[in-house]
């Protein structure tokens, strides 16, 4: 008898246990899912201040208050901006801009980190040579004066060149391209492939995660250009989409700034239309990130394990 | 590698950075001398090229401040200017926020245009460290020959600036020359002004202006809590904001009591800066009473001016330069508030109020309202050119003061059969944007400023009822009058030092934080004092004081 119900007794234990466990399983979810909740929301909310903030009729913006829908709907601040003359032109001076810089960049970097990968001579010179960039910079006067010397006062190569070569892109790739197996390339030097089909046949193909993180990193990089444009180009039309925006943001607080007689009005408060600038500049970001997002989230480790 | 070889290596950099640091540093003749050098061999290659070509020695190169829309290159407006003064103006407009950084790398880099407008510093001054060192290495014009020559300068000659008096030329100088070029007299101590809310003055009985610091304390909190009760919601007796203290928000009240602008020469003949005097605890002292009253933002730390309580009407007062409340007498044609505010508000201005050592007026830190400078790149010929382009007046070109004023006829505004000026043309807005007339005004010369003819008077419906005109005749007349009798300026224009430039910003990095911190009552006044008496102490504060002196000296 004795031995039957320490049996049970037991199995109830364990029952008990089991549920226990469940229990304290489905707490400790919950919490977690109430702390993602907030954080979630933390992030999302400021967002949707600003989005909302953009729609916002001027007559009946509050300043300070947080509303989560438009009390009244409104495109006057998108339409001053996108209506403006510079718009076009600065637009297409930022696609410009990107468009030529985004690539070039990942090639150049990809191409300069491979080789740093590779046993060369003057290997750790190179790699010590690269490093030291991360750590100094010339300034502000010695890199206009070089961005003058060559000739490139007004043209859209002096906001490309000076961001090509970045020592951190090169670092994180070369990491990459460390950890990929040396027998690839053995292989497809048995086979007769040079050093260039290799990595344009083998080894890009295979870092499709880690080359679209940093495609992602250099479009948002150039697509924000800004103070290179305003040191760099003299003509108006050239500049960047930013300065273009940064502009018509200023020109709302334009009766604070100064006396004028003849001032080009415009009802809109100053808050309005920095939070349509923010929507406008961030909108090609947010429409690219969900194609890249698969390779982004696989690229999030990368170079991570080896140093 | 191994150790012994890394510390040779590491040596061999440090003594390469060390040389090169060292040769970097040229001689101060060397420099003044490669920059006369420079200028002879761009004036011979100048002279060269326009003799060659015949063309190029009329355009001049411009950089100037956008301070709105931002004006295109080769706009109609451009056009304009290029045909009125027969010259090619290759003009580049960076905005505001930007222009000091692009143009100081400009003249750090010896890459100057022709002409650039000099933006004043946060201290007020147009001869800021960078373009004192630029004026040194020769970089600029001294243009002292050309305006004063025996009756035959341009200072003597043209119509605007032979009104300009000694004291306005003095505020010019650096060191013996005239580097700056200005555009037009500012008006006078112009934040003075107390402007406050007519309409809650008079309906809940307040129409009885205040006389002096502790009457318009009383009367700004009592005004405040009658109209929080009766209007259903919080309305702070003052508009003041920023974790930057003292500015010109509450500087005039500050000046009430310490008799002093920035800085001041004391009865030893010491410069002493105002927010270290004795006096401007009582200053303290009145901020914190309204504070302690709930008067002012308990937050007022933490704001900025995209939340201005006095546009959205929340607030009883501001105080803010005394012909900025400039409303149409209908109250909608020039609104002052938000346009979500009824129009039933009344923008008023109080006079100047009588502390216990000054009335409430603030002295500018200069009556130069713009300026522009040249470069010493430019042969005499181009520098005459220059000078004969950027100073027309309507003398010299009748409707010149309209288009300064208001652009083009046609093209930037349409004249109505009243006479009042209309912008509302979509066509037109577009050309206002591109020509941007307040841009030009500050980089061409124009008549002195006089804020209540171009604010107040305006014609049409935009212009002020003529109680308010009255009244704003009233401040400015009293304004001048007391800076005249108090002869208060800041002591410190255009004076240089060297340690001010370095550790200023440093010495008095917790200065405004304290002064917060006082008003909320965190620390007491025992604590004010001990932090004061640590920086009045200090050697940096006493090298400020002697170099300040020095430099009074020399420019007598």
């Amino acid at each position: 008898m004795t031995y039957e119900m320490s049996v049970s007794q037991k199995k109830n234990q364990k029952s008990r246990n089991k549920l226990g466990m469940r229990i304290r399983e489905n707490i400790y979810q919950a919490i977690l899912w109430i702390l993602l909740l907030i954080l979630a929301g933390c992030m999302i909310l400021p967002f949707l201040y600003v989005l909302v903030l953009s729609f916002t009729d001027p007559s009946v913006y509050v300043a300070g208050k947080f509303t989560l829908w438009p009390k009244k709907w409104s495109l006057e601040a998108y339409k001053l901006i996108l209506s403006g003359t510079g718009f076009i032109n600065s637009l297409k001076s930022t696609v410009i801009i990107t468009a030529s810089g985004t690539p070039l960049n990942v090639l150049v970097n990809a191409g300069l980190a491979y080789l740093l990968s590779k046993p060369i001579p003057g290997k750790k010179f190179l790699n010590r040579y690269v490093m030291l960039t991360m750590l100094f910079t010339a300034g502000m006067v010695p890199n206009f004066m070089n961005i003058k010397l060559l000739g490139l006062i007004d043209n859209y190569l002096a906001c490309i060149l000076p961001s090509v070569c970045g020592a951190w892109t090169i670092m994180v790739m070369r990491s990459f391209f460390q950890s990929l197996p040396i027998e690839l390339e053995e292989a497809a030097k048995i086979d007769g492939c040079g050093q260039v089909g290799i990595f344009g046949k083998i080894i890009l193909p295979l870092s499709k995660a880690m080359m679209a993180t940093m495609t992602l990193f250099a479009f948002v990089s150039y697509w924000n250009t800004y103070f290179n444009s305003i040191m760099y180009m003299t003509s108006t039309s050239k500049s960047t989409l930013q300065v273009y925006v940064q502009k018509v943001v200023l020109s709302s607080n334009i009766s604070d700034v100064v006396d004028v007689e003849v001032a080009v009005a415009n009802a809109i408060p100053q808050e309005i239309m920095r939070m349509a600038a923010v929507v406008i500049v961030v909108l090609p970001v947010l429409i690219i990130y969900p194609f890249l997002q698969k390779y982004f989230q696989a690229g999030m480790m990368v170079g991570a394990v080896k140093g | 590698m191994d150790a012994s070889m890394k510390k040779h290596v590491a040596m061999g950099v440090i003594s390469l950075m060390i040389a090169g640091s060292v040769m970097g540093c040229g001689k101060k003749d060397d420099k003044s001398s490669a920059a006369a050098s420079s200028k002879t061999e761009t004036e011979k290659s100048e002279n060269k090229g326009s003799k060659e070509k015949g063309s190029d020695s009329s355009t001049i190169s411009v950089m100037g401040i956008d301070w709105g829309y931002g004006p295109v290159q080769n706009s109609e407006m451009e056009k304009y200017w290029e045909d009125l003064l027969g010259v090619n103006l290759d003009i580049e407009w960076i905005n505001y926020e930007d222009y000091d950084q692009k143009v100081n790398t400009l003249i750090s880099s010896g890459s100057i245009p022709d002409v650039i407008q000099v933006s004043k510093m946060g201290n007020g001054s147009y001869y800021y460290p960078i373009f004192t060192q630029a004026i040194e290495a020769g970089d600029f014009v001294d243009l002292t020959p050309y305006l004063f020559d025996d009756g035959k300068g341009i200072a003597e000659t043209n119509a605007v600036m032979k009104n300009w008096d000694d004291k306005m030329w003095d505020q010019t100088k650096y060191k013996d020359g005239i580097y700056i070029l200005p555009r037009s007299k500012a008006e006078s101590g112009q934040n003075s002004g107390i402007e406050v809310r007519k309409d809650l003055m008079e309906k809940y009985g307040f129409e009885k202006e205040p006389a002096t610091m502790d009457e318009l304390k009383d009367w700004l909190i009592q005004l405040s809590k009658a109209a929080s009760d009766g209007e259903g919601k919080k309305i702070y007796a003052l508009e003041y904001f920023g974790d930057k203290f003292m500015d010109d928000r509450v500087k005039a009240f500050a000046t009430a009591f310490t008799g002093q602008s920035d800085w001041a020469v004391d009865k030893n003949g010491e410069f002493q800066y105002m927010q270290f005097k004795d006096e401007y605890i009582d200053f303290l002292n009145w901020m914190k009473a309204l504070y302690d009253a709930g008067a002012i933002d308990p937050e007022f730390a933490l704001n900025n001016s995209d939340t201005s309580k006095w546009k959205a009407g929340n607030s009883v007062a501001l105080l803010s330069t005394w012909y900025n409340w400039n409303q149409s007498s209908d109250r909608t044609s020039s609104k002052i508030f938000d346009d979500s505010t009824p129009d039933d508000y009344k923008a008023w201005c109080l006079m100047p109020v009588k502390g216990p050592k000054a009335y409430t007026v603030s002295p500018n830190y200069t009556d130069v309202d713009s300026c522009i400078a040249i470069s010493s790149k430019c042969s005499k010929e181009k520098i005459e050119k220059i000078l004969t382009a950027f100073d027309g007046t309507e003398e010299q070109y009748p409707g010149y003061d309209k288009v300064m004023a208001f652009g083009v006829e046609g093209i930037h505004y349409v004249l109505k059969d009243d006479g009042t000026i209309d912008t509302s043309e979509n066509l037109i807005k577009e050309s206002g944007q591109d020509g941007y007339v307040g841009a030009w005004n500050q980089i061409f010369l124009k008549k002195d400023a006089d804020m209540i003819a171009d604010k107040f008077m305006r014609d049409g419906a935009k212009r002020a009822s003529d109680e308010n005109i009255t009244r704003a005749k009233e401040i400015k007349d009293f304004v001048y009058k007391d800076l005249a009798d108090t002869k208060m300026k800041n002591e410190t224009q255009n004076l240089q030092s060297d340690t001010y430039n370095k550790q200023w910003s440093v010495l008095t990095d917790d200065v405004n934080t304290m002064c917060t911190q006082y008003v909320m009552g965190q620390i007491d006044e025992k604590e004010w004092k001990s932090f004061v008496k640590g920086i009045v102490d200090s050697s940096d504060y006493k090298a400020i004081q002697k170099e300040f002196k020095e430099s009074a000296e020399e420019t007598k």
